[in-house]
């Protein structure tokens, strides 16, 4: 091995201490960067794999009943290109030893062969046998929610009438991907089953021989989806059509996609503050290596060495660095994609995941990491190099220092000898000092970043839950009753109080903008359902025209005075123009609110109600739903506490999964500026700490020196920390923004208090290994040694 | 390849009293430094004693050792060992903070004739002047022992002479036991006792009598 060859290794030997923890920045950056974008990846890629497979339908919808020839007039629209026809029906499930309300949803398999679309995946078992009655698949989350296994059986309410189904089969489809009732937040495994059955039984049941209230289709590849579904809600308006939807408002599609989508601002946003951050690190990092190898540098051109020559050595310094790092990162990145994306899979029940790792993700990691190192290296290279030999080998001219601003503001007398060094140290090195600073905040940023959502989410559930839903329980009813209803409701033991609305599914136009949603029909001083303005106070529905969500006016682009063309969905075949009066603050869903008797104007029943919300003594809660299970009226209940706990139980694992990963990123990173920043001044402070240790200060006494620049520059950046933080936060909320959620920002004290702890303790973690090598300091060296 | 026990110093018995100045003369590796980092606390022998007054030092810990020369010893090194962002009165001030009975900062600097460029920093100094700021901040303290290894080491002639006055001009007006590292000869001419030492042992001790100013020396 030739003698440079030898030096190169020798030296990375002696600074393996800083080697590591330079290696160990491009190791988090690239490593966060290949995690996160592998689970996007590999959720996409896992997610289209399983749509494709098992044939996940474009277009989909609900009617009341039609007769089973319809079908062949929507085979013949353009651009159909598979039509299934089904039967689908909420129904209640009771489960032993679970006392909950447990609803399901039923939906029908061909009699004699597996459906066009939306396949089935079985886990376990078989498909029911044709035209049997009583055999299902079930839903593979909610039986292994309570434990069922093929050969169980599982009591259902089916319209009406109790049946005691018996399991044959347990499985998925890309149908279900997210199973939750309509409308909540969150997957509810436990509460909400998903059954198949063969359909002749089902027909049966339901009262639909020769009939379907359900149709999928697929479409070709160039067909216009929009044309498709008017053309359909054309053919299916005589048959009680609700309108129909595209895949992506397909409740379960659209919540993935939500969830990706904002599973990829995070992969997206994340990595690259790491690996930025790693970057900038980097480049300062390297620069002040090659400025100690300065005079050696001088020593090898002495002796003839070419630029070229001494540049490689550098530059295969530090490649040697950035491998180190690179493979820690593919590796680490490797290992925690596929349990990240396993955790997802999980989360969203896919059959399978596909682990996918782009190549490209790799490749752009290394090239961030390698031309940080790079670039950080050349300046100082180039400027050693640069160089006379003669003038090289001799030590840098002592530095001049000046008093810091705080002793010419006057405050000199009060400061002793050591607080002026740190001071003057920092005012001399101010952009290193600064860059520290900015390394350290983006470490406390992201430890913010990492559980803002957390919070915001809790501070949405707050307000739109608590604040605005004082109900206990929310019930909606199978078809439009008598508001008799509710009076019977009211006289129940254990309720209250009681009011009742109205919500009609309807199209809202204007201009060419439709969107599908809903009007909610509300009375005048409504107690336990709030609408709540722009600044969370509580306003009444007008007496004349609609409240719309602010987002869904962005949506439609009305503004307050327009009116909109209004067609109702609710079989009744009648349309309407509203004006808009005003709009409203929600962050989930997107609706319009009316008075109840303004909107019952509209619609031919006028004294009818579709829905009712309690207040209710909740030590009564189980048996006030178990008898509103039992009316045949009541077709979903709602606990507004058991939304909340449910929403937090589902989410908690996630959230708690995510903080860790970024909290051990985020340490990580503070302690490597930390600590370089300190090996930095150590090196080039050592004989002037040492001197004062031969002049008998105590280890304590210099530490101070040394350990207090650094205490002032992590006591700046944390505040500094926390404006990055809100300020990130800010650019993720404003980006996730979504028809789902409007996530509001908040950020808990104990989110900033956190990030603080974490960074404080990677200081100290540095701070303590500082201390270490200060104790071993070679005071006698110094003394002979020139600088 | 094993370490290699060298010894740096054998059979040494020597006593330094108070008000003398001492020369340690001898060639490189002869053991001066190894003896006055034991003097001054900045090492110990790995066998022997060594006491101050009445201070073991032989088996002192870490702590004692920094107290010891805390109080009691002031150092004067070859290459002035200053600290760049204090300036001429802030270096002696960061030793006279930490001392029992100090001088003022001021008053060491004059005992150096450096009373006008307190408040230098030592990049805007000579090395003759950083060296002799060196030395008010060796002594500030009012020290009973002053250690200096080479302090003209890395000076010119003439400028070494006026740090040689510096020292003696402290020797005679606080009464301190100067230890001064020399490979000099020359500068043996100021001390009371020559000491020469060779391959680790003390090979001849001259007394003094008649002692040279530095102003007669060159070199």
């Amino acid at each position: 091995m030739r003698a440079i060859n030898k030096k190169l290794l020798r030296d990375l030997s002696s600074m393996r201490g800083m080697v590591l923890v330079i290696a160990l920045m491009i190791t988090c950056g690239a490593a966060t960067y290949i995690t996160f974008l592998s689970t996007l990846d590999s959720l996409r890629e896992t997610q289209q794999s399983y749509y494709q497979d098992y044939y996940f339908a474009n277009v989909f919808a609900s009617l009341k009943r039609a007769p089973n020839s319809v079908s062949e007039q929507i085979r013949e629209i353009e651009g159909v290109n598979r039509v299934e026809t089904r039967i689908q029906s909420g129904l209640n499930l009771e489960v032993e030893g679970f006392d909950e309300t447990v609803t399901g949803m039923v939906i029908s398999l061909p009699d004699e062969r597996e459906p066009l679309l939306n396949r089935l995946y079985l886990r376990e078992g078989r498909l029911p046998t044709p035209y049997t009655e009583n055999e299902i698949v079930l839903g593979d989350g909610f039986a292994e929610e309570h434990g069922f296994s093929i050969g169980d059986k599982l009591q259902a309410v089916i319209n009406g009438k109790e049946k005691t189904l018996s399991i044959v089969g347990i499985g998925l489809s890309p149908e279900f991907i997210y199973q939750g009732q309509p409308g909540s937040l969150s997957p509810d495994l436990k509460r909400f089953g998903i059954l198949w059955m063969r359909r002749s039984p089902l027909a049966a049941a339901y009262d639909m021989k020769g009939a379907f209230n359900n149709v999928v289709l697929s479409v070709t590849r160039d067909a216009g989806v929009e044309d498709i579904i008017t053309q359909l809600d054309l053919i299916l308006e005589a048959y009680g059509g609700l309108g129909a939807i595209s895949r992506e408002n397909q409740n379960s599609h659209f919540f993935i996609s939500e969830e990706l989508k904002q599973l990829g601002q995070t992969a997206t946003i994340i990595p690259t503050i790491f690996i930025a951050v790693a970057a900038f690190l980097l480049n300062v990092v390297i620069g002040r290596l090659i400025k100690t190898q300065r005079e050696q540098v001088g020593i090898l051109k002495a002796f003839g060495y070419r630029n070229r020559e001494i540049g490689t050595h550098f530059v295969l310094l530090i490649s040697v660095i950035v491998l180190i790092g690179l493979i820690g990162g593919i590796i680490f990145g490797y290992y925690l994609g596929q349990e990240l994306s396993a955790i997802y899979a999980n989360f969203y029940r896919f059959p399978y995941l596909k682990f996918v790792i782009n190549p490209w993700d790799v490749v752009v990691a290394a090239i961030i990491s390698a031309l940080a190192a790079y670039s950080g290296a050349y300046f100082s290279v180039r400027d050693a190099v640069a160089l006379p030999p003669a003038e090289a080998m001799r030590p840098e001219p002592p530095k001049l220092y000046h008093r810091s601003i705080l002793e010419k503001l006057g405050a000199a007398k009060y400061l002793d000898q050591p607080t002026k060094m740190v001071l003057r140290q920092i005012g001399r090195q101010r952009v290193k000092f600064i860059f520290g600073i900015l390394g350290v905040a983006f470490a406390a940023a992201l430890m913010v970043v990492g559980r803002m959502s957390n919070d915001s989410v809790k501070y949405l559930i707050e307000t739109d839950f608590r604040k605005a839903q004082p109900f206990d329980l929310g019930v909606s009813f199978r078809d439009n009753i008598s508001d008799h209803a509710l009076m019977e409701m009211v006289r129940m033991p254990g309720v209250y109080y009681g009011e009742a609305h109205r919500t009609v599914p309807v199209r809202m136009i204007y201009n060419h903008r439709r969107h599908l949603t809903s009007i909610q029909g509300y009375p005048q001083d409504m107690k336990l359902r709030k609408i709540l303005d722009e600044h969370e106070q509580p306003v009444n529905v007008p007496e004349g025209g609609l409240l719309l969500t602010k987002k869904l006016g962005e949506i439609l682009k009305v503004q307050a005075g327009d009116t909109l063309a209004i067609e109702f969905l609710d079989g009744s075949r009648e349309s309407a123009k509203i004006e808009v009066a005003g709009f409203i603050k929600q962050f989930i869903g997107l609706s319009g609110y009316m008075d109840i008797d303004e909107l019952s104007k509209l619609l031919p029943d006028r004294r009818v109600v579709s829905g009712a919300y309690l207040l209710i003594d909740r030590s009564f809660e189980e048996e006030i739903t178990a008898s509103l299970t039992e009316s045949p009226f009541v077709g979903e209940i709602i606990s507004k506490q058991k939304i909340i706990q449910r929403f937090y139980d589902s989410t908690a694992q996630t959230w708690l999964i995510m903080a860790l990963f970024i909290s051990l990123f985020a340490g990580a990173m503070a302690f490597s500026v930390v600590y370089n920043n300190a090996r930095i001044s150590l090196s080039e402070r050592s004989r002037e700490l040492a001197s004062l240790r031969v002049l008998g200060f105590r280890r304590g006494e210099i530490s101070y020196i040394l350990l207090g620049e650094l205490t002032v520059l992590v006591l700046l950046a944390i505040p500094v920390g926390f404006l990055f933080g809100a300020g990130l936060s800010w650019f993720i909320v404003w980006s996730l923004q979504t028809e789902l959620y409007r996530i509001p920002m908040n950020i808990s004290r104990a989110t900033f208090a956190l990030s603080a702890v974490v960074v404080i303790v990677s200081a100290l973690l540095s701070g303590m290994l500082i201390r270490r090598r200060l104790n071993r300091l070679d005071l006698i060296g110094v003394l002979k040694t020139r600088e | 390849m094993g370490e290699v026990r060298v010894k740096a110093l054998r059979g040494i018995d020597l006593d330094i009293y108070s008000n003398e100045v001492v020369v340690l003369l001898g060639a490189s590796g002869s053991g001066k430094s190894t003896l006055v980092n034991i003097m001054g606390g900045l090492d110990t022998a790995t066998s022997g004693h060594v006491t101050y007054r009445d201070i073991d030092l032989t088996n002192a810990s870490e702590k004692e050792l920094t107290n010891f020369r805390r109080l009691n010893v002031g150092f004067v090194f070859q290459f002035y060992n200053l600290i760049p962002s204090l300036t001429a009165r802030e270096n002696v001030a960061i030793v006279t903070e930490i001392a029992d009975d100090p001088m003022t900062p001021e008053d060491a600097l004059s005992l150096v004739d450096l009373g006008d460029r307190m408040d230098h920093f030592p990049a805007q100094l000579s090395g003759g002047e950083q060296q002799r700021i060196a030395i008010a901040r060796a002594v500030a303290k009012n020290p009973d022992v002053l250690l200096c290894d080479e302090p003209t080491g890395a000076l010119d002639s003439k400028t070494g002479v006026v740090v040689l006055k510096a020292l003696q001009r402290v020797n005679e007006n606080l009464g301190t036991a100067t230890v001064l590292i020399t490979h000099n000869v020359v500068i043996g001419g100021m001390a009371d006792r020559i000491i020469n030492l060779h391959d680790g042992k003390i090979s001849e001790i001259e007394i003094n009598e008649d002692k040279t100013s530095p102003d007669e020396m060159t070199w």
